[in-house]
């Protein structure tokens, strides 16, 4: 592998190796961009995953300290661990479960067509849909998702012919397997599925997309690019002049190197972006860096959630093959005679018995819980997937006595449900018992939240420096050779599975960054 | 239970499988997976002392408040005396700790009838991901309708309203 010197300060540094950092990295070194990936996490080849749901989960997660706050469920249910994230080459698409919805031309301006929401903190993005179409073109094609660009459609496999079935009768149309970033047959050199059901575990496979199969190699392949593992950023440095000039980032045995940079490019999820960006604080930026708006950190969001568990009196094994590859869009529109704004996916999800006996019924026990366990082969389960509004209290911020291994300042997750939230998720909790019970079963249960595997906009894209952290290009407002690469930068959710988003607006950065770099 | 004998005692372990069977209980599931959880359980606190002392603690505490041991306590009585405790440390950990490695446990998998990891079989591409036959093969495709983007569902394609 290429390496370069700690005191190169002509390298692009790129914070992460997750769908947005790994697209960034592989445009820049297709053009000739020296770069320098620096991912917290290990690498985790594909034949080392292990498929086992706990075990899975200390291989490839996010385990470092974190504090949620607030009415959220997950503050109630999970405190230690609002967000479930990878910390390994590839980030969270290492277990990400793969379905690839557009945004909607008007999720880019809510704040126009939902109008003022009090407690909201709407906002138009700068940028949308016609601008972003032919990235997401490019982002399908990236991912080899079904349904585009030519890609066939996934096959149907158990748990889906509940949920379209259940679908059809409940007055439902536009519901199908995909599109969903797994190959249904051999594509850019990776193979079909195998319909192994344990994607969430890392795919051993390499049917479904992720970095760590496509990007990382590619860009490695370049000779552009050096990749550190086990290595966290725990400072941006500035220079005199205000620019960006370096990462500060502590090895494996907490040790810290500094690697001179030209450029820095932040993906580390909403999470540990804001908390970088915060802990990058100097004298002269003592609210952390680009955060002159006052917005960094703020605006935390993670879509409307919940699960629906059905149980029928036939077999079901919803363990078996794709566990998302099913998706019904037609509560996906903005309807506010629902009486709500926005709207929200149900789309199809199966567990393993340890996680759904982890997230059915959050502390649950008793006979009446053990009788749903003892139902599990006979059980189908949809996950709701809505627009949550973003708030400007809802944040991430340093928390004052939780500490990292490092002794740096543990994010605290502050999150209060919107009554808009609440009134989706009733709405989403109802049709998704109705369209279960419209497929035969008989008894049906409501789980709270998991983990959030979607988090996004503490570092909010706007058009004037005052309203956000960056510009439509992820480029901050303050420090123009400081990007935001990840789904931070939303100005709002929007209803979609966000990882294609993030790759299209990724790749948009990538061209402005190769068109203008001598001058940013 | 060999290296923890000094801090559980067979007594004990007894109180802590009858509560783990109480907490979760499944008829004709034998009492290996059981003792099992239970040796993970005081393995796990004999290397972190503040869940031992909770442990111990709430042993002590629910023997004094039961008429018997709870290994001689029937199910629903323990129940009770569990309900009765919801809020305390002794129920949060013996809980939490109990469903994480119970059913962990593969001879619970089996019981229940999860098979576990597929891939060294080749998963299920030609092992069952699409036999369900009690319901008619759907469409796979998206419609090629329109879906309005904003506003109802279109009269051919009704508004479905929130359940009743």
């Amino acid at each position: 592998m290429t390496q370069y010197a700690l005191d190169d300060t002509d390298v692009a540094v790129i914070i992460g190796s997750g769908p947005g950092g790994a697209t960034l990295a592989l445009q820049l070194a297709l053009k000739g961009f020296r770069i320098v990936m620096l991912e917290a996490g290990p690498w985790v080849a594909n034949e080392d995953f292990v498929n086992d749901e706990r075990a899975a989960f200390d291989q490839l997660s996010w385990t470092d300290p974190r504090l949620a706050t607030g009415s959220w469920a997950l503050a109630r249910n999970f405190p230690a661990s609002p967000a479930w994230m990878g910390k390994v080459v590839g980030g969270t698409a290492t277990f990400w479960t793969g379905l690839t919805p557009r945004f909607k031309n008007h999720e880019f301006r809510t704040r126009s067509v939902y109008g003022e929401i009090a407690d909201a903190s709407l906002a138009d993005w700068p940028i949308g849909i016609d601008e972003l179409a032919s990235y997401y073109d490019r982002a399908e094609v990236a991912m080899g998702t079904s349904h585009r660009q030519g890609r066939p459609p996934m096959p149907a496999n158990n748990n889906y012919k509940v949920l379209a079935n259940g679908a059809e009768r409940a007055g439902y149309r536009h519901y199908a397997t995909g599109p969903y970033a797994t190959n249904v047959e051999e594509y850019d050199g990776r193979p079909g599925t195998l319909q192994d059901g344990f994607c969430q575990q890392g795919d051993k496979s390499r049917a479904k997309w992720s970095p760590l199969v496509s990007e990382i190699p590619k860009a490695l392949a370049t000779g552009q690019l050096e990749l550190r593992t086990n290595s966290q950023a725990v400072q941006v440095t500035l220079d005199a002049g205000g620019r960006a000039d370096g990462v500060v980032y502590a090895d494996e045995h907490g040790a810290l190197h500094r690697q001179r940079a030209a450029l820095v490019a932040v993906a580390g999820n909403a999470i540990e972006t804001p908390r970088l960006l915060m802990l990058s604080g100097t004298s002269a930026h003592p609210d952390g860096l680009a955060n002159s708006s006052g917005q960094l950190g703020r605006n935390y969001m993670r879509h409307t959630t919940g699960v629906v568990y059905a149980e029928f009196d036939q077999e079901v094994h919803m363990y078996r093959g794709e566990p998302m590859a099913g998706i019904i869009n037609d509560e996906s529109r903005h309807d506010p005679d629902r009486g709500f704004a926005g709207g929200y996916y149900m789309e199809m999800i199966a567990q393993g018995l340890p996680s759904f006996t982890t997230f059915m019924e959050p502390g649950g026990w008793g006979p009446d819980f053990t009788a749903k366990v003892e139902a599990y082969t006979r059980t189908a389960g949809i996950w709701i997937c809505g627009e949550d509004l973003p708030r400007a209290s809802n944040r991430v911020t340093l928390s004052a006595t939780l500490k990292d291994h490092l002794g740096l300042a543990a994010p605290e997750v502050h999150s209060d449900d919107h009554e808009n939230d609440l009134a989706m998720l009733e709405h989403a909790y109802a049709q998704g018992e109705r369209v279960f019970r419209a497929a035969g079963s008989r008894r049906v249960t409501r789980a709270p939240a998991m983990p959030s595997g979607h988090n996004l906009g503490t570092a909010r894209m706007s058009a004037a420096a005052s309203d956000g952290v960056v510009n439509s290009y992820g480029q901050t407002h303050d420090i123009p050779n400081l990007f935001v690469s990840d789904g931070s930068i939303f100005t709002t959710g929007a209803a979609a599975n966000p990882t294609l988003t993030i790759m299209a607006l990724v790749l948009r950065q990538a061209e402005y960054i190769t068109a203008n770099h001598g001058s940013i | 239970m060999t290296s923890n004998d000094t801090l559980f005692s067979a007594a004990d372990s007894a109180d802590l499988v009858a509560l783990a069977r109480a907490l979760y209980p499944h008829d004709g599931l034998p009492d290996a997976p059981y003792l099992r959880t239970v040796a993970s359980i005081e393995s796990r606190a004999s290397v972190e002392p503040a869940l031992w002392h909770t442990l111990n603690d709430g042993l002590v505490e629910l023997r004094g408040a039961a008429d018997a041991a709870p290994a001689s306590t029937d199910a629903a009585t323990l129940q009770q005396l569990l309900r009765d405790r919801e809020g305390t440390p002794f129920f949060r950990a013996i809980r939490q700790l109990t469903a994480w490695y119970l059913y962990d446990d593969h001879e619970v998998w089996a019981f229940v009838g999860y098979p576990g990891p597929s891939f060294s079989l080749g998963g299920y591409l030609h092992r069952g991901f699409n036999d369900l036959a009690w319901l008619p093969e759907p469409r796979i495709e998206e419609s090629g309708l329109d879906l309005p983007e904003i506003g109802p569902l279109d009269s051919a394609n009704p508004t479905v309203k929130a359940a009743s």
